[in-house]
């Protein structure tokens, strides 16, 4: 099998190293014949533009690290916009006392991992089926997939809490968010489905009947053959059901409500209105419920601002994904170009 | 003879649709536990009124509840009309402008890289809770804050005043917030620009073609199956969206309220706007691609 696994994979790895030496641009039809003084002038444009344009999509992030940073003196500064006088770490710290990092971290992982390998497994099956087989009802039922799509999951949610915790009786539990990931649905799930469909439309069939041929079966093939050839939609789906998934704060909400199966996300919102009550205690001299050390509870009253710590928090929480996508940045893009969209 | 062959061609054909169906047997399973079961429920409950919570059991009241939100209801209707309003301002503004900077960021630029990344980071946030917590936490002025860098100078305010400011700047935001929520369908837009042949520039240019005449006689037409795939896909963004009003009402109402009837109502109605628009655009898609089709 793996001998059939080079054979397949070497002349697609040649075709993507091909370049061409000499090879047009489009720019250089387009601009044919142009002065260079207006071309130059008009790439300075483009480039602020870009630049201008880069500011709005960066401003966020760089908003939320230069406001962890900041202690209550320079928060409260009109003048101090984006250079803090001082980097102050102690938001951090507070922040990450408070969020139980390390179970939020876990669970928000566990969830999200788990989720991101059903929706990849179910949806490339079926995906597969729905674009391969002809079968009576085929338009129909894929009518729904799309309509699953569109169904926002807060209106039918209740009948769905009911179903999971009085027919399957699975009360506090992470099931009911991974389980439907495994059957194409989940966090927009049909959406995937959708996408493999329109690739596995598009590709020819000779390699599967070659692997056919050679007596490889079909859930063999799927994993040697289907997925290492779709891998570009694959990436798609790892990097959209990752980040969602991680992201989402409505379905761990609705299903899990210990302290001890909280995630990220999940922790946020909350981590505001304590920080408020936290503060009020503070003022109050009542120091019974705060979980970080003393000194640091002195220095939370004079000099850490409650934004500052829930832009701490919210910096840490997202890290992760940051970091993950980091990696996959090139293949997700590339990804997108080459599985393409297609209709 | 024939007949055998007949009976044996019907036989693979009974086989490959039976195949078929294992392929996507858990799907059919899903969709009877995940989507029929809570939809159905939905609908009984919207249609009448609980009587045992456990088990969700109704009775029948018939349109009782809708009434209930057209002529009672204060807040619905006019949250209702804006995200409509939304909805129709926003979708086709999101496309142009995502479509404006892929064109962009395809030119011959060097960093092309760079900003693709950047063009990325509004995703990572997510359009959950930290994208409200970070452009909405000054909200509460009045002005959302994603502009704010962008200084106006100090001459033009005082000759124009504050209305004029106060428009400026609300057009800034909206337009901010528009590009934060693209990233996605930047993404798939440079993925296809880069997919048309540079020959049928080429050829244009031959033939006499200006710029402005490449993008509407080449480009766009290249583009259309993006094009679609991308409304869609800011549709159903936008749907479940948490700054989407009607989202939120229901939201409150399922936590707070516990008001399920209504609130079922309220979805249905919801729900009905949004099939339809879909159903809209995916008869747009289909006629495309079959004129595409008759067109080879």
């Amino acid at each position: 099998m793996d001998g059939l696994n080079t054979v397949i994979n070497k002349p697609i790895e040649k075709i993507r190293q091909f370049k061409p030496s000499t090879r047009l641009k489009k720019e250089d039809m387009i601009n044919l014949g142009k002065s260079k003084i207006s071309y130059n002038a008009k790439k300075i444009f483009l480039y602020l533009l870009l630049i201008n344009l880069s500011y709005v999509f960066i401003y966020p992030i760089i908003h939320m690290v230069i406001t962890s940073i900041k202690d209550m003196q320079d928060y409260m500064d009109i003048t101090v916009r984006w250079i803090p006088n001082k980097i102050f770490f102690e938001n951090y710290k507070i922040a990450l006392s408070m969020l139980d990092y390390k179970t939020g971290f876990f669970n928000s992982f566990i969830i999200t991992v788990v989720c991101t390998i059903g929706h990849l497994i179910s949806a490339s099956f079926i995906g597969y089926g729905f674009a391969r087989y002809k079968f009576p009802g085929r338009s129909f039922l894929f009518g729904i997939v799309v309509f699953s799509i569109i169904i926002p999951v807060q209106v039918i949610i209740v009948p769905l809490f009911y179903e999971f915790t009085q027919l399957f009786g699975l009360l506090d539990s992470r099931i009911p968010i991974m389980l439907p990931t495994f059957f194409g649905y989940g966090l927009r799930g049909g959406l995937y489905i959708f996408l493999f469909r329109q690739y596995f439309i598009n590709l020819p069939k000779e390699l599967e009947e070659a692997a056919k041929i050679d007596g490889c079966g079909k859930i063999r093939t799927h994993f040697k053959i289907i997925l290492p050839v779709a891998s570009s939609v694959c990436m798609v789906t790892v990097v959209l059901s990752m980040v969602w998934h991680w992201n989402d704060h409505f379905e761990p909400r609705v299903y899990l409500f210990t302290a001890k199966k909280q995630t990220l996300m999940h922790a946020l919102p909350k981590l505001f209105a304590d920080l408020e009550k936290i503060k009020e205690n503070l003022l109050a001299g009542d120091r019974s419920k705060i979980t970080f050390s003393d000194d640091i509870a002195d220095m939370f009253l004079k000099e850490v601002s409650i934004d500052a710590v829930l832009m701490a928090a919210v910096n840490v929480s997202i890290l992760p994904v940051l970091i993950v996508y980091g990696f996959l940045q090139k293949k997700f893009v590339q990804g997108i170009e080459s599985a393409g969209i297609k209709g | 003879m024939n007949g055998k062959l007949k009976l044996f061609n019907k036989k693979i054909r009974i086989k490959r649709e039976y195949e078929g169906f294992l392929y996507i047997l858990p799907w059919l399973i899903g969709t009877i536990l995940f989507f029929c079961y809570p939809v159905y429920k939905t609908v009984m409950i919207s249609l009448g009124r609980i009587t045992t919570y456990t088990g969700l059991v109704t009775e029948w009241v018939g349109l009782e509840n809708y009434r209930r939100i057209f002529t009672r209801d204060v807040t619905f209707l006019p949250n209702f009309v804006t995200v409509i309003k939304d909805t129709f301002i926003n979708v086709p503004l999101i496309l142009v402008f995502a479509l404006f900077i892929a064109i962009i960021v395809d030119k011959d630029i060097k960093g092309k890289g760079f900003f693709r990344g950047i063009f990325i980071l509004p995703f990572l946030l997510g359009s959950g809770y930290i994208f409200k917590t970070v452009v909405g936490i000054e909200v509460e002025g009045g002005v959302t804050s994603v502009s704010q860098g962008i200084n106006i100078p100090a001459p033009v305010l005082a000759y124009m005043g504050a209305r004029f400011t106060q428009i400026i700047r609300m057009f800034l935001d909206r337009i901010s917030l528009i590009l934060l929520k693209s990233p996605i369908q930047i993404i798939v837009f440079m993925g296809a620009l880069q997919s048309i042949p540079i020959s049928l520039y080429e050829s244009a240019k031959c033939d006499g073609a200006t710029e402005w005449e490449m993008f509407w006689k080449i480009t766009l037409p290249m583009l259309v199956n993006q094009i679609l795939f991308n409304t869609i896909f800011t549709l159903v963004e936008s749907f479940t969206d948490l700054s989407n009003p009607v989202i939120d009402s229901i939201m409150g109402a399922w936590f707070t309220d516990k008001n399920y009837e209504y609130t079922s109502a309220m979805g249905w109605i919801y729900l009905l706007f949004i099939t339809l628009i879909s159903a809209i655009i995916f008869a747009i898609w289909g006629h495309i691609n079959k004129t595409k089709r008759q067109q080879y």
